[in-house]
């Protein structure tokens, strides 16, 4: 409940919150506000924007209904940067817990895994190993999260450091915990704050990544989504630039609205910090 | 009858030090027993106690044994010794309920089902004498008070049933009536559930108070151990006679006097 205040005393996270429960809620509704395939032809090809009340922002040059696409776009948008952050926390909290757990040889091996990820450019990573394996959802998704695991992991196993030497840690040791269990039970939680924090930047950075991907055309070729909206506007982009900006739009509003949304899990987790 | 612990020639030195910190230490533990082991910070009174309780940083140097000989193998943690530390702020995980903290031990030891260790940590709770026991099972540690928390340490500590209680500074971090709470606790845990005691500690006085013998320690080296009576009223060590002089009494003369006169 004390959380919930303290989130709400920052205003940036409240409008983060408020943008993101807009998007989700459009995103989850989308079946029932634009039932049917929005990759279907509903009309008339290149309506502009509010001159047609049953296309309020038009068709593109095929005569799909932007709005139906950016709709149906939300859902990708959102499910492959909740998704490829999830894995990416998931990934890199083990991974640094483990390494700074364990220390030593292992702490050694794991982290120069960690550091051989994070030289390649995560983009490119993503490129290459959606270009190998089939363009597909879940595919997108890995392939985001690869790029993405190596800062949860670092920011993990800094705080395991200093976590390990507590007196509760030896406690563990000395009831005769196993090692492993000490580790994902005891430490890992007390680690995770700093890692949540982060983890909204990295949704922010994935749903970028995926529209990037989109737009190079290889994202799923089966959904609409944002990047491939404006991919598809970008051979009309001098008579009927509405068509690349109005996904560009809703882009921009859902990295804001992470990134608020994080700034305010951030001054709440220091308010707690304060305040104990 | 056996020595419960027992330590031969035990030295110690930290990883990238040269200077051992615990040198040549030989004693002797006879199940039942109260040890308080003092000496200023420094003297390698807690490097012992984490010695005993196999808490030594990886790359420590050792030489010497430490064997149970009553128990005839090696100690297992949990079982056969239980430990509780200084500081009340970080002896407990902030972010698990106290009935897990203290079921986890008796839980891994005894066999026991969640449950069946859920009511062993509600037994151990009152024991330890923590208001409403039941809620405090699902409270966390940030809920408690020092004394309090110090209290639910010792319970986790117990949970399993050791032989031995090492308690390293345990009270240090207190003031002197919950002290005083703390020492009577574990005094009465101790007789009533047959335990061992090792107690460290700076207070010579609480040492005399709690136990039958005392072992001082000064720069690593063990110089003297004897019966508690013994080593206060009649100190063979000049180190220990030093020790028992810089302690301050109530009942002491004033050391300033006429000042403001």
């Amino acid at each position: 409940m004390s959380a919930l205040r303290r989130f709400a005393r920052s205003p940036e996270g409240v409008v983060g919150f408020v943008i993101l429960l807009t998007l989700a809620s459009v995103a989850l509704l989308a079946p029932v506000l634009f039932p049917g395939d929005p990759l279907r032809i509903a009309g008339a090809p290149l309506i502009p924007p509010f001159t047609d009340p049953s296309f309020p922002l038009g068709t593109d040059r095929l005569g799909r209904d932007v709005l139906a696409g950016l709709v149906h776009g939300a859902r990708a948008s959102l499910i492959v940067g909740i998704a490829a952050a999830l894995v990416a926390v998931l990934i890199g909290s083990i991974v640094g817990t483990l390494a700074g757990f364990a220390g030593g040889l292992i702490d050694e091996a794991l982290m120069r895994v960690v550091d051989a990820f994070q030289i390649v450019p995560g983009f490119l990573l993503a490129l290459a190993f959606v270009s190998v394996l089939q363009p597909s959802l879940p595919i997108v998704i890995l392939a985001i999260a690869l790029g993405a695991w190596t800062g949860p992991a670092r920011l993990a196993r800094a705080e395991v450091l200093s976590i390990r030497e507590r007196d509760y840690v030896a406690s563990a040791r000395i009831i005769g915990m196993h090692p492993l269990e000490i580790a994902l039970r005891e430490v890992l939680p007390n680690a995770l704050p700093p890692v949540l924090a982060l983890s909204a930047v990295i949704v922010a950075g994935a749903v970028l990544t995926e529209a990037a991907l989109s737009f190079l055309g290889l994202g799923d070729p089966n959904i609409v989504t944002w990047g491939s909206m404006i991919a598809e506007g970008r051979a009309v982009l001098r008579s009927a630039p509405y068509l690349s900006i109005i996904p560009g739009l809703a882009l921009v509003a859902t990295v804001v609205g992470t990134y608020l949304f994080g700034e305010g899990l951030t001054a709440m987790l220091s308010r707690r910090e304060q305040h104990s | 009858m056996t020595a419960l612990l027992k330590l031969e020639g035990y030295t110690l030195t930290y990883p990238r030090q040269t200077e051992p910190a615990l040198i040549d230490i030989s004693l002797e533990l006879a199940a039942g027993e109260k040890l308080a082991v003092i000496g200023e910070s420094g003297s390698g009174k807690s490097t012992l106690a984490r010695a005993v309780a196999c808490l030594n940083p990886r790359g420590t140097c050792e030489s010497g044994t430490i064997s149970w000989p009553s128990l005839g193998r090696s100690a297992q943690a949990g079982s056969d010794f239980g430990m509780v530390f200084q500081d009340p702020g970080s002896n407990l995980n902030p972010v698990l309920r106290i009935g897990e903290q203290v079921a986890e031990a008796a839980r891994e030891h005894l066999d026991l089902s969640w449950k069946e260790a859920e009511a062993v940590a509600l037994d151990l709770l009152k024991k330890v004498q923590i208001p409403q026991p039941e809620a405090a099972l699902r409270a966390y540690p940030h809920q408690f008070s020092g004394g309090q928390r110090q209290r639910i340490a010792i319970a986790a500590a117990i949970a399993a049933r050791p032989r031995l209680l090492i308690a390293d500074e345990a009270t240090s971090a207190l003031d002197t009536l919950v002290q005083a709470e703390i020492v009577r606790l574990i005094e009465t845990l101790v007789t009533t559930e047959k335990m061992t005691l090792m107690f460290i500690t700076h207070d010579i006085a609480l040492a005399s108070q709690l136990a039958d013998r005392i072992a001082v320690m000064h720069r690593g080296r063990l110089v003297e151990i004897g019966p508690a009576e013994e080593i206060v009223a009649n100190p063979r060590d000049p180190y220990t006679r030093h020790l028992l002089d810089t302690h301050i009494d109530l009942d002491d003369a004033p050391r300033i006097s006429g000042g403001a006169a």
